[in-house]
């Protein structure tokens, strides 16, 4: 007999399974579709991969920027206790090593989640990671990293907050440097956490392309290092400088100060972040002259030795005064550059059409884009002939009435002594994939012929002119050619021009019979002295003295002989120096009698030159290394003044007959 | 129950265990397929790490054989002397030289 109670329970479980089961077959299998997208926007989503930016080299291939997949740890308030609160402060304190208290507060002042931990490397986030809290999670936060700190920031540019290239190269090259960014379908939890992805629908991220820059990184230090002693010396407000191989406009050095580290970049405000080499702008004073003199010469409007009356400094040319610093009555067209005659330049210019020499300046690209590989760059201003005054011709010829930035100064003094060719100026050469292949490479770009070869020569030889015999003495160096032109203008203040502030530059190349190197060096509003050939010479002159000690293999050939001779002397001086102290260099003495030449076959020329010093004896020297011939045979008795001729060789043979 | 109706439920039983063992088994692997995925994801990622550490220490190297770091050290601190050029050293006999010579003589005698 079946009980009554057990049917209607069986009954009721029937029922029960029933419903159960058509629902099931509503889900799994009538509305199978509807579920299945929903539980694929839940459990599914795209997850972009952010690619890895291109790093940036110099030109020997120094590694200058390069990148740190750094992490921020995030913190949830609302799901830490207090307990938690106390143990994560602790336990971050003694892995990172700031006060228990600094995270503590950072914790009770804030509400909601908040950013305990920004940018840990990733040799601290392996001690963190395993950190037990399930409020304390991280987030990617790569880092670009500027290996040398401030070192040609402004050519470099930053990374933004936003991780958005700013400035410089990067900004310019942003799309190059970036990659591609990938993506790929992840699954996840209903805790939100990343559990798997497919494989299949996925497409990895192309990290972005190298490039490599036309800078030097020797000489972008030799640079800053100068310009910072000389801001230091003679209290700049600012300073500019600029290194540029005239002969392919690619720069080597380009640096302003007050610059910035990028690695730190909200740190400095914008006057430190600007590249003021390419967008501010200043009457170039004097240094604007070998310009207009050069149209002269390639329009052969006036010749080198024809002397021009100079009003003794002091010239009234229609209702304006126009006076030179120093007086003179005659100079010479040649002189006139070299001493920086503003009323002889002044009368020269006057031969010049007004729409001659206006598309002559505008050919050597002022009052235009020079469009070097930076963004932001300034034109510059040069007015129409329409719209200049009847003295308008006159002060553009030394650099007033036009403005100019530092680029496009030395882009077009580059094209003065180069041969008459202007270039565009160049900051990356090379362009690499991640993986080595090379994309582009970037050859130098020639704009226009501007003079003629031959003029370019004359303009040579009087700028050479200028640092031996004219304003520009300071900017010699001992050992190598170089030829310039100094600046000094007085700058505008308040609608008038100033008797204290100035922009004072000076431009010079070396060495001069074959331009491999150009300088711009530019102070603002020097307080200690005011000339260029006393404040901007002085730092070319030791930038140029330590770029040819750095590259002396380049320079060799162009060094003189009696400065070779000098600094091989200085070397000896510096070996008794040292030997006091302790030497490493074992070095074979022959002894010596009063009077008596000494073998010197087979020692060190060196150590022979040493010897003949001490005998008072004069010697010429052949070839370098080790000496294989003596003019004066060993055993002779000489006197002072004798003339020793030795012949040298970079090979010692050893077990040859000796003479 | 009735002796024919055992074997049935045996060869129920049977299937039921056997089609459960195929879905953990399912299971199980695509667990461990999703975990080595992941594994993989994570050693991508260090891979990356370690590359641009290798770059980090590339740069310092480049930093550390520049001449501008060595000079000043070994001129200052160890008191080294710069060489401006290697001489290089080559043997000759006497005896060949003597040989070469009167070799020549007898030559242009």
């Amino acid at each position: 007999m079946i009980n009554g109670r057990v049917s209607a329970v069986l009954f009721l479980i029937m029922i029960i399974s029933v419903i159960i089961i058509i629902r099931l077959v509503n889900i799994q299998v009538i509305e199978k579709n509807k579920y299945a997208h929903l539980a694929e926007q839940q459990q599914t989503s795209i997850e972009k991969i952010r690619p890895e930016p291109g790093l940036i080299y110099d030109r020997n291939n120094n590694l200058l920027v390069y990148n740190r997949n750094d992490v921020t740890f995030y913190l949830d308030l609302n799901e830490t206790t207090e307990k938690d609160k106390y143990k994560i402060a602790d336990t971050l304190a003694d892995l990172i090593g700031k006060d228990i208290n600094y995270y503590l507060s950072l914790m009770n002042k804030s509400k909601g989640t908040i950013a305990i931990l920004r940018k840990v490397q990733p040799e601290q986030f392996e001690k963190i990671k395993n950190l037990q809290f399930s409020s304390l999670y991280y987030v990617s936060d790569p880092t670009r990293v500027y290996h040398h700190g401030s070192l040609a920031s402004h050519v470099l540019g930053y990374v933004n907050k936003q991780h958005k290239f700013v400035s410089g190269v990067s900004e310019f090259f942003s799309q190059d440097l970036e990659g591609i960014e990938g993506y790929r379908k992840v699954y996840k939890n209903s805790l939100g956490q990343i559990v798997s992805y497919d494989e299949n629908e996925m497409q990895p991220a192309v990290p972005g392309t190298n490039l490599h820059l036309t800078i030097d990184k020797r000489f972008q230090m030799i640079l800053e290092d100068e310009l910072r002693n000389g801001m230091q010396q003679f209290q700049a407000q600012s300073a500019t400088g600029i290194i540029m191989n005239p002969n392919t406009g690619e720069i080597l050095a380009l640096s302003n100060i007050d610059d910035y580290n990028p690695n730190i970049y909200w740190q400095y405000d914008d006057f430190q972040r600007r590249n003021r080499a390419i967008t501010d702008t200043y009457e170039p004073g004097s240094t604007f002259k070998p310009f207009t003199f050069a149209a002269l010469i390639d329009k052969n409007l006036c010749s080198l030795n024809e002397r021009i009356f100079t009003e003794n400094g002091n010239y009234k040319f229609q209702k304006v005064r126009i006076k030179d610093v120093k007086p003179y009555s005659y100079l010479t067209a040649e002189n006139i550059i070299v001493n920086s005659s503003n009323i002889g330049i002044a009368k020269l210019t006057q031969r010049l059409k007004d729409d001659d020499y206006y598309k002559y300046l505008r050919s050597l690209g002022f009052g235009n884009l020079t469009s070097i590989q930076i963004k932001g760059e300034t034109p510059g201003k040069l007015k129409k002939p329409i719209n200049w005054s009847s003295t308008s011709k006159t002060f553009i010829s030394f650099g007033y009435e036009i403005s100019v930035t530092p680029i496009q100064l030395i882009t077009a003094f580059a094209a003065l002594i180069n041969g008459g060719i202007l270039y565009k100026p160049q900051l990356v050469y090379r362009k690499v994939s991640y993986d080595g292949e090379l994309i582009e490479e970037l050859k130098p770009i020639q704009i226009r012929r501007v003079i003629s070869k031959e003029t370019s020569s004359v303009m040579r030889k009087i700028l050479s002119k200028v640092v031996t015999d004219g304003t520009a003495k300071q900017a010699s160096v001992e050992f190598i050619s170089v030829g310039g032109k100094t600046g000094t203008s007085q700058k505008l203040v308040d609608g008038s021009y100033s008797k204290s502030h100035y922009n004072t530059s000076f431009i010079g190349f070396f060495p001069v019979e074959d331009p491999q190197i150009i300088i711009l060096i530019h102070f603002n509003s020097p307080q200690v002295g005011k000339y260029g050939g006393l404040v901007a010479a002085p730092v070319f002159k030791n930038v140029a003295e330590k770029i040819v000690e750095k590259d002396f293999n380049r320079f060799e050939k162009y060094v003189n002989d009696k400065f070779k001779q000098k600094i091989l002397f200085s070397y000896l001086n510096s070996i008794q120096n040292k030997s006091e102290k302790k030497s490493l260099i074992d070095v074979q003495t022959k002894s010596l009698t009063d009077q008596i030449m000494p073998d010197l076959i087979n020692q060190p020329l060196s150590e022979a030159i040493n010897n003949l010093n001490r005998l008072g004896i004069n010697y010429k020297i052949k070839g370098s290394g080790i000496v294989i011939k003596q003019s004066i045979p060993s055993g002779s008795v000489v006197s002072e003044n004798d003339l020793c001729v030795l012949e040298c060789n970079p090979f010692q043979i050893i077990g040859a007959t000796k003479q | 129950m009735s002796n024919s109706s055992k074997p049935i439920l045996l060869y129920l039983i049977l299937l039921l265990i056997t089609i459960v063992g195929i879905v953990i088994t399912i299971v199980v692997v695509k667990i461990s397929y999703e975990q080595m995925l992941m594994k993989k994801d994570k050693l991508e990622k260090e891979l990356i790490v370690a590359g641009q550490e290798q770059k980090r220490l590339k740069a310092t190297y480049q930093d550390l054989t520049a001449e501008e770091y060595i000079i000043p050290i070994a001129e200052e601190k160890l008191f080294l002397v710069r060489n401006f050029k290697e001489s290089k050293q080559i043997k000759i006999s006497k005896d060949k030289i003597k040989n070469l010579e009167e070799a020549l003589l007898k030559k242009y005698d």
